[in-house]
């Protein structure tokens, strides 16, 4: 499994600095788009200032860092284990903070006035909707019984949700008479069940297709109805849990699971109430998100009594029976947006819970209303990823909240790859022809082709050609390959060759 | 629509405000932190300033 954040930029100068009042404009359309493409390149420009191991857009770790329709985004490499995946996300996050650093420092050399900063949030000030996008090997057969896991996607935003405020105005927009905040960011922005498309008619499941040639048996599922989590907790049930029920769906243990009758609508009522009631196909009757999760939870249950689970699937099972538990007996005024009582601090695991808590803390002190801009800048603050400004970075270091990875895993995880996939030999290419006289291209996620001599300055023909036919063709199409020993044996043979040339 | 919970009695550990809770070393530490991150919030508010905060209003306006 791997995930792929994008992380929302903001010039903050822009804003607060220098004009009369009224002067200053709010980007939009092309001029807007210029403004972000701009931002990000500096954060290119940051990344080679860095010296880090990569190749093109593949680092060291085996992940990706890449520029996407003008914004920053980290692609996890592969990872067989969900506490790796948390370390490896969260070591995305370091380093995307890490180039906003740098590019502050090249914004300052190039006289452009501000601070820069990045959201790891799905949505940014202008309204604009980023993605945190999940993938996972399945098999054909279990693909072809998804539904079977909608209702758990729909309603597993009780405890991934990110939460995101809407205010009085936007309580009226909604017409409803919930909250003036949402439990997910993303549910606003998913209007299909299916869709092949991530911009525009997005779907809870993209059906993009890639196949993934692991003797013919995967395909993989995309997920892009998730929020982009802060909480340890909070990304490691949304992936872990989600990668569980898909070995039940595959081992046949989902099959009498009922349908909503309306996933897209479930999505949307429960994020503005996670309480409410959710029809399904073929029952009388109602379920409120927490049921459906119990549901869940049983059959996980039931199905790990009689196949025995790993340590890490043991420890999932027990982390989601114990944060629905603590749902249960959280009591939230919906009306309000206050939590009344969360006996067992749930708000230390979950992203929504934590930032309602912090704005109910701001809101006592300055008797504001939920309209007030304050609570919409609080909102972003949450997902600053700079330790000096970011809400959630702040309550991690007042140890306010859960954490699940250990600082020094998630360091190592900003240079080492996971040792179990595929990730490992592309890192481990990358990693050993650093400063070494090879060009190593990674294509894709799938194939590495490794070039004799630097980069040429000159595209001559001759140039070209005499390094097409010196260079080694490294396919990494089984995503459980994690080393091929003679394989590797031969990279560093190649790479050493050209070296003592 | 539920507006409160219709809960349980609540088992266990029960935490309510933290600032009531019992004035043990713990909670001392506690109220530290909570003073910390109530300067923090106040901080990260009053930095943004009213300019900041007018593209907040434009934008929530739209």
């Amino acid at each position: 499994m791997g995930t792929e954040c994008e992380y929302a930029l903001f010039l903050q100068s822009r804003c607060s600095g220098a004009g009369a009042k009224g002067a200053r404009e709010v980007l939009h359309g092309k001029a807007l788009a210029g403004h972000l493409e701009e931002l990000s390149a500096f954060l290119v420009l940051a990344l080679g200032n860095l010296n880090l191991p990569l190749a093109g857009e593949f680092l060291g770790n085996g992940g990706r860092f890449y520029i996407d329709r003008g914004h920053p985004e980290y692609a996890t490499p592969e990872c067989r284990s969900v506490k790796e995946l948390v370390a490896h996300e969260k070591a995305g996050d370091r380093t995307v903070q890490r180039l906003i650093q740098e590019a502050r420092l090249l914004m300052a050399q190039t006289g452009i006035p501000g601070k820069l900063h990045a959201f790891k949030n799905n949505l940014d000030p202008y309204g604009n909707s980023y993605g945190s996008h999940e993938n996972y090997l399945i098999t054909p057969q279990a693909m072809e019984n998804i539904r079977a896991i909608m209702p758990f996607l729909v309603t597993r935003q009780i405890f991934t949700g990110a939460g995101k405020i809407i205010g009085i105005g936007g309580k009226a927009r909604h017409g409803v008479s919930g909250a003036p905040f949402q439990l997910t960011q993303r549910a606003d922005f998913i209007d299909h069940v299916f869709s092949d498309r991530t911009t525009q008619m997005r779907g809870i499941i993209n059906t993009r297709k890639r196949d993934i040639h692991r003797h013919g048996e995967n395909i993989r599922l995309h997920v892009i109805l998730g929020d982009s989590n802060m909480s340890d907790y909070a990304i490691a049930l949304k992936n872990g849990v989600t990668a569980m029920l898909l070995r039940l769906l595959e081992e046949g243990a989902l099959h009498d699971i009922p349908n909503l009758s309306q996933p897209v609508k479930a999505l949307k009522e429960t994020s503005i109430n996670h309480e409410c009631a959710l029809e399904l196909e073929g029952q009388k009757g109602w379920r409120t998100a927490l049921d459906i999760q119990s549901l869940y939870l049983e059959k996980a249950q039931r199905f790990f009594s009689i196949h025995e689970p790993d340590s890490e699937n043991r420890e999932l099972l027990s982390h989601w029976e114990v944060i629905l538990g603590a749902l249960k007996y959280m009591r939230l005024s919906t009306n309000r947006g206050t939590i009344e009582d969360d006996p067992y601090e749930a708000r230390r695991k979950i992203d929504w819970l934590l930032k309602l808590w912090l704005f109910e803390r701001a809101r006592k002190k300055a008797g504001t209303s939920w309209d007030d801009p304050n609570l919409r800048l609080m909102d972003f603050r949450y997902h600053d990823l700079d330790p000096h400004t970011g809400m959630f970075e702040r309550c991690q270091s007042l140890d306010l909240v859960d954490r699940l990875a250990e600082e020094e895993e998630i360091v190592r995880a900003q240079s080492d790859p996971p040792g179990d996939t595929r990730a490992c030999m592309r890192g481990l290419i990358i990693q050993e022809s650093m400063n070494k006289e090879v060009e190593v291209i990674v294509k894709n996620w799938e194939s590495i082709k490794i070039l004799a001599g630097r980069a040429p300055r000159s595209q001559h023909a001759f140039d070209r050609h005499t390094r097409l036919v010196n260079c080694l063709q490294v396919n990494l199409r089984d995503p459980f390959e994690s080393g091929n020993k003679s394989l590797m044996t031969k990279v560093r043979e190649f790479i050493r060759n050209q070296s003592t040339r | 629509m539920i507006e409160i919970r219709q809960i349980r009695p609540s088992k266990g550990r029960k935490t309510k405000n933290e600032e009531e809770a019992a004035p043990t070393a713990v909670s001392a530490e506690k109220k530290k932190k909570l003073k910390e991150l109530d300067q923090f919030i106040e901080g990260v508010l009053a930095q943004a300033g009213e300019e900041f905060l007018e593209d907040f209003r434009q934008l929530a306006g739209e």
